[in-house]
């Protein structure tokens, strides 16, 4: 079952990347580097702060629950929470860095760069319920992630952040 | 019969699986910007590098689950 939700994933992630990686397109063709790179670098900014906790605020996000209708359907079932999941538009967003993808992708990301962010984003979005499976079977793992969440954040948002930076100046 | 082999804790603690991204994440961007501009090496640090950083983004946004 879990390839099948993998599978959505990928397939989620890289359906929102190629059509975020078109719509940027014009920005990228239209707007001088300079303010593409400041605009990306202020929106990093305002997200290393929030993920960090130096500030607070909501980030838009479809906060719904999976249907019990998808829960009946089995491997379509997974295929296509894991697509939900994917794409970020149908799911609570406790993370404030993958809108800050969407945005890396718009303005400084090059277009096949795009899809190697959404196999990373795919990847460790499903990385976290094999080790949860992995971890134990009586939800211990809600505990550990919910102890660790105030070290681990930051620690994903500089990763984050660093990374796209660094691989936008080598660019 | 034995009980299936599980990994060790610490393998698969939030902790650990932040610091490797960290570490993936700062040596290839690193590696993108000290190797020759347009080299193989460079498009290969930036590669493993927006990975990485979308890697980071997917794991944060997973929540508990």
């Amino acid at each position: 079952m879990i390839r099948f939700f993998g599978a959505g994933l990928f397939l989620g992630a890289v359906l929102v990347a190629f059509v975020v990686a078109v719509l940027g397109a014009l920005p990228q063709a239209l707007v001088p580097a300079p303010v593409r790179w400041a605009l990306f670098g202020l929106g990093a900014a305002v997200v290393l702060a929030r993920e960090i906790g130096l500030v607070r605020f909501r980030v838009p996000e479809n906060a719904r629950l999976v249907t019990e209708d998808v829960q009946h359907l089995r491997e379509w079932g997974a295929l296509q929470f894991g697509f939900e999941m994917g794409t970020g538009m149908r799911t609570y967003s406790p993370s404030a860095l993958p809108h800050l993808l969407l945005l890396a992708i718009a303005l400084v990301v090059p277009f096949p760069a795009a899809f190697a962010v959404a196999v990373g984003f795919a990847a460790g979005r499903l990385a976290m319920p094999l080790e949860s499976n992995a971890w134990s079977d009586d939800g211990a793992w809600s505990h550990v992630w919910a102890r660790a969440e105030p070290v681990v954040r930051p620690i994903l948002a500089v990763a984050c952040v660093g990374a796209l930076v660094l691989a936008m100046l080598a660019a | 019969m034995t009980a299936p082999a599980r990994a060790p804790r610490w393998a698969l603690h939030p902790l650990t699986t932040a610091l490797a991204l960290l570490a993936v994440a700062a040596l290839a961007g690193l590696r993108a910007v000290t190797a020759a501009p347009g080299s193989d090496a460079a498009g290969l640090g930036g590669l493993i590098a927006v990975l990485a950083a979308g890697a980071a983004a997917g794991y944060a946004n997973s929540g508990s689950t």
